[in-house]
């Protein structure tokens, strides 16, 4: 649905996209990540057709945005990371406006627009200049607003910065209901849980490229998680592993759960001594921290 | 998937007229004051225009179309502010990543505007006519067809101000300063012949010159000075228009 090669962007001396390459499927959430600076914004703004790119190509269901940019716009809705409504006119009245754009009219217009409404929790504010809306609705009537036209890509830009839980559930739904309607979702974030919770697959970006790209079980794999062990006074002495506190035995393995089974069979029978024993796997968190040193796991493949 | 929805040009030019509207009428402060003032100023200053006018044609003929251009010139800041609003809003590039081209956007901005600032002269002119003896009728269409051409013409000069202006202060002083200018050297306020000499020397070279002679040649029936003044604004418009359609591209 949504093909970007080789994108190329440069501000001055700042390569901000050098060769972005991205592909998502009809009915895929692709959760973006990376560092502030990684690219992410600008080849949103790109494939919106905001930007102009030194170089590449953006296939939007097969149009190219080159060649033909208002059919390939035409089939993307943008949600960019800061609000961007007009504050004087009501909620109805900026859905009518995104919404009238896009091509909906009368009927139709008017049962998606309370659709819409309803399923983000909007629907007793809809007649409110969106100024008077609280911080929360507001970022909801935004992706109200992208959502309502039913765009075949969307580009959701950190769509949730701020959000109380009330919103982002509501959000994350309603993106979950768009993919399996079939739209090829890119979903920028620095709230991993979030990708988790849409069952994303990942791209992770890095200096203006993708430097690896697959699902979330693939990345992880062959990233440390953490065992923790506590215990009813000091640590054995026999255990072969240093002590990381008074009573307490932590570290980071890649088999967090085999290494924890080894762990109680050095101990011994006596396992009364162990208050607590916790594993944790291997998260987007422990991926998002290997990107600092670029530290690829094993699992992940190199999409430059 | 939903099938792809269809639209065209002229609907999305209607949808952003309509929301331009909205946008107006939810702040109408600005319009609603300067038309309420070139009323009052009409009623104050008409009696100086009559003594003024000495020679020449009565002086609520220089009077109604010099306050009528004066103020349709100041709300010059009220089309800028329409595409500044746009980028404080961040809704400007939500309009240019959309499916509407920029001539539409540009389209669905001046249609109001023009109706504003025709409607803005009408309300001027009828009061003059009905309280102080304007010829409207002698000018017949000739009125109404200026109107319109002079209301395009301050929409599109405005409209190019907000495509450039990158501030609010920025629209303030540029819009503040280019109408108080014109409408000083064009005679709009005070008749040129009390003005000093270069001022009538420099006047050609305003907009609000052509505009203010302009009216007074559709009542007075001066065909060849009307047709002149119609086409120097005509042309000023779609310079205008230019400016402001490639600065929208970018």
């Amino acid at each position: 649905m949504l093909t970007v090669s080789g994108l190329r962007k440069r501000w001055g001396p700042v390569q901000a996209l050098n060769g972005f390459d991205l592909h998502i499927e009809p009915g895929e959430i692709c959760g973006l990540i990376g560092h502030n600076g990684a690219g992410k914004t600008t080849f949103a703004r790109t494939v919106a057709g905001l930007e102009r790119p030194d170089a590449g190509s953006v296939l939007v269901a097969g149009v190219d945005l080159a060649t033909a940019p208002r059919s390939a716009r035409a089939l993307i809705g943008l949600a960019p990371q800061e609000l961007a409504l007009y504050p004087t006119a009501t909620l109805r009245q900026n859905l009518r406006l995104f919404g009238g754009l896009a091509g909906l009219r009368g009927t139709q217009l008017r049962t998606e627009l309370a659709a819409v409404a309803e399923e983000l929790i909007l629907t007793d504010v809809l007649d409110r200049p969106i100024a008077t809306l609280s911080g929360g609705q507001q970022r909801r009537a935004q992706a109200a607003t992208v959502l309502l036209p039913r765009p075949r890509v969307l580009l959701l830009d950190e769509p949730t910065v701020g959000a109380d839980p009330t919103t982002r559930e509501a959000l994350l739904r309603l993106v979950r209901t768009r993919a399996d309607e079939g739209a090829a979702i890119c979903y920028t974030t620095h709230y991993l849980p979030e990708l988790e919770h849409l069952d994303a697959t990942l791209a992770v970006a890095a200096s203006g490229r993708v430097i690896a790209r697959g699902h979330r079980a693939d990345l992880l794999d062959g990233l440390p998680g953490e065992v923790a062990v506590t215990f009813n006074g000091p640590v054995p002495e026999h255990l072969s592993r240093p002590s990381t506190a008074p009573g307490e035995l932590r570290f980071s393995t890649v088999d967090p759960a085999r290494e924890l089974a080894q762990l109680l069979r050095d101990l011994g029978p006596d396992t009364t001594r162990v208050r607590s024993a916790t594993i944790r796997e291997p998260s987007l968190d422990d991926l998002y921290r290997s990107l600092a040193t670029h530290q690829l796991p094993t699992g992940a493949h190199d999409a430059a | 998937m939903r099938p792809e929805l269809a639209s065209t040009p002229a609907r999305r030019t209607w949808v952003m007229t309509r929301h331009t509207l909205v946008l107006l009428i939810r702040d109408p402060g600005t319009p609603v004051a300067y038309t309420v003032m070139s009323l009052v100023l009409l009623t104050v200053l008409r009696p100086v225009y009559d003594r003024l006018a000495t020679s020449g044609p009565p002086g609520i003929v220089q009077a109604a179309p010099g306050i009528a251009v004066m103020f349709t010139l100041l709300a010059l800041d009220v089309a800028g502010q329409l595409l500044l609003s746009e980028r404080t809003w961040r809704t400007w590039d939500r309009l240019r990543s959309g499916p509407a081209s920029p001539s539409t956007i540009l389209a669905g901005k001046a249609l109001p505007l023009i109706a504003l600032f025709l409607t803005q002269q009408a309300v001027l002119f009828l009061v003059a006519t009905a309280a102080f003896g304007f010829p409207l009728a002698a000018g017949t269409w000739r009125v109404p067809l200026l109107a319109l051409l002079w209301a395009a013409c301050v929409t599109s000069c405005g409209l190019a101000l907000g495509v450039h202006a990158r501030s609010q202060g920025q629209l303030a002083a540029a819009s503040d300063i280019g109408a108080l200018t014109i409408t000083c050297l064009s005679g709009c306020l005070v008749p040129l012949a009390v003005l000093p000499h270069w001022v009538s020397t420099v006047a050609p070279a305003t907009p609000g010159y052509w505009a203010l002679h302009g009216f007074q040649a559709a009542v007075t029936g001066n065909t060849h000075a009307y047709a002149h003044a119609a086409a120097v604004i005509a042309a000023i418009t779609a310079a205008a228009l230019l400016v402001s359609a490639r600065g929208i591209r970018r």
